[in-house]
């Protein structure tokens, strides 16, 4: 951005704001790049909370709100990724406690895109059984405690062990468990 | 040293994959896989569980109106925030009230300043679109055949459409010479005057203006004049994106070197001259999901 604040692409006055310009425009810009970045893997995390769309939505825009709030406040911008993934699981779990107490919760994971990880450029027979594949192996993964599950999905959103284990509030190890749990069952259903 | 006089578990093999064990185990895990089949067999077999089992999960994307619509009713909720630095807001509004936060908070010194262009990226561009529960897009219900022939419903605005369309933007205090209250869908393309199909375009933020805007309205009315674009793909690609619209049938990623310019001043309201016959009924396009 250039000189000054700047708030929605806009230019205000620092006085209208209250604290420094350059940071707020910064900060501004830094949860915009965030929010661009992490997005659409927080709502993928938080959907699979069995969370409704919109109480989805809800939860990835209250996290992108407290960051600015906990950036605007000068805390740590360390690992801001593992920062959302953590705030997004805790909101997450908020909402469906609330949502189960009104007796709305809607079930586990459940997608249907079985299709998504064949090579479409693969023979109709390999296709098929990739196809299978993929079912076999969301069917391991439905069946997971959730907390495996979670550490699974965490791990494929690229956050490294310490983040999944203070995400999760588990230990180190736990984690390193967990996934080595989950392994060993998907392997077993690959070697079907 | 760490000796590794055993075959490796799956919790080694995968810490190893992931960069997760200590430094004396990673050479001792390594050392031990360098030198057995079965471990390298077992490791093999991880990768690809792992890996097939991550790809799916990640070709999980949430997609859809809310979806789309995120990032801009983040940005009006951070330039809210900001402009009330002692009030934090942890929003916690549900989406169904976005539509009534968006009216509140698009006030007119956010709506109306100029932004500066320093960001390309399509992200951007939308700060000159219209607030999509605000201006939905509204057409009448004519052909293209009906338009093609001069035929156009222009309706007067009324004194109490534009205080709505002005109220719900939160520009009513803003100098009139600031903005050009354009129509969405415009009536050669069957827009229908009506406050869902209203908005206070900003003259000057962006290079995506009002200037730019009207040259995509001269074209797109001749395309489907001419047969070469039906009308309902007109009135959709302009509600939904007029800015990409652009792009795509000027072929073009920036507005044109002769499109740019200080607007001409075709407000609205002039088609206050225009004579009122009797109106047809009005369609809404219902294109959120779509922008």
């Amino acid at each position: 951005m250039s000189k000054g604040s700047s708030v929605f692409g806009v230019s205000l006055p620092a006085s209208l704001l209250g604290y420094g310009a350059e940071s707020t425009a910064s900060t501004h810009e830094d949860v915009l790049h965030l929010f661009d970045e992490c997005a659409p893997g927080l709502r993928r995390y938080v959907g699979a909370f069995g969370l409704t769309g919109e109480v989805t939505e809800d939860v990835v825009q209250e996290v992108f709100l407290q960051l600015f709030r906990h950036l605007q406040l000068g805390r740590s911008r360390a690992n801001l990724r593992g920062w959302i993934f953590r705030v997004g699981h805790n909101l997450a779990l908020k909402h469906r406690e609330k949502a189960a107490r009104r007796h709305r919760w809607e079930g586990t994971w459940d997608v249907e895109l079985v299709d998504r990880v064949i090579d479409p450029a693969a023979n109709p027979e390999q296709q098929f059984a990739d196809g299978r594949r993929v079912r076999r192996l969301r069917a391991v993964v439905r069946a997971l405690p959730e907390r495996d599950r979670q550490c699974l999905f965490l791990r494929a959103e690229g956050l490294r062990y310490r983040d999944i284990a203070r995400t999760l509030d588990i230990s180190l190890g736990g984690v390193a468990k967990s996934l080595a749990r989950s392994m060993t069952r998907l392997t077993n259903a690959d070697e079907g | 040293m760490w000796v590794m006089n055993r075959h490796l578990t799956d919790r080694e093999i995968l810490q190893g994959l992931d960069g997760e064990l200590s430094e004396s185990r990673r050479s001792a895990v390594t050392r031990h896989l360098d030198e057995c089949d079965a471990c390298r067999a077992r490791r093999a077999a991880i990768v690809s569980a792992a890996s097939a089992t991550a790809v799916d999960y990640r070709a999980t994307n949430i997609t859809g109106p809310l979806a789309e619509n995120s990032r801009t009713r983040l940005e009006i909720a951070l330039a809210r925030m900001a402009q009330e630095p002692g009030r934090p807001r942890f929003a916690s509004a549900p989406a169904m009230a976005f539509a009534a936060v968006a009216v509140l908070i698009a006030s007119a010194t956010i709506y109306l300043q100029s932004a500066p262009e320093t960001n390309s990226g399509t992200a951007r561009h939308r700060l000159a679109l219209p607030v999509v529960s605000i201006t939905p897009g509204a057409t009448w219900d004519v052909s293209a055949e009906e338009l093609c022939s001069g035929t156009t419903h222009t309706r007067p605005i009324s004194a109490a459409m534009r205080a709505e369309v002005l109220n719900a933007y939160g520009v009513e205090g803003v100098p009139s010479d600031q903005y050009e209250l354009d129509y969405l869908i415009t009536p050669e393309l069957g827009g229908a005057t009506d406050a869902r199909n209203l908005w206070p375009q900003r003259y000057t933020s962006s290079i995506w203006n009002a200037r730019v805007k009207d040259e995509l309205e001269r074209l797109l009315p001749r395309l489907v004049c001419g047969r070469k674009l039906d009308l309902a793909t007109a009135q959709r690609d302009m509600a939904v994106d007029w800015v990409a619209a652009y792009k795509k049938y000027f072929n073009t990623d920036q507005p044109l070197e002769a499109h740019r310019g200080p607007a001409a001043d075709d407000d609205a309201d002039l088609y206050l001259l225009a004579e009122a016959g009797p109106a047809p009924a009005i369609r809404l396009v219902s294109l959120t999901a779509a922008r």
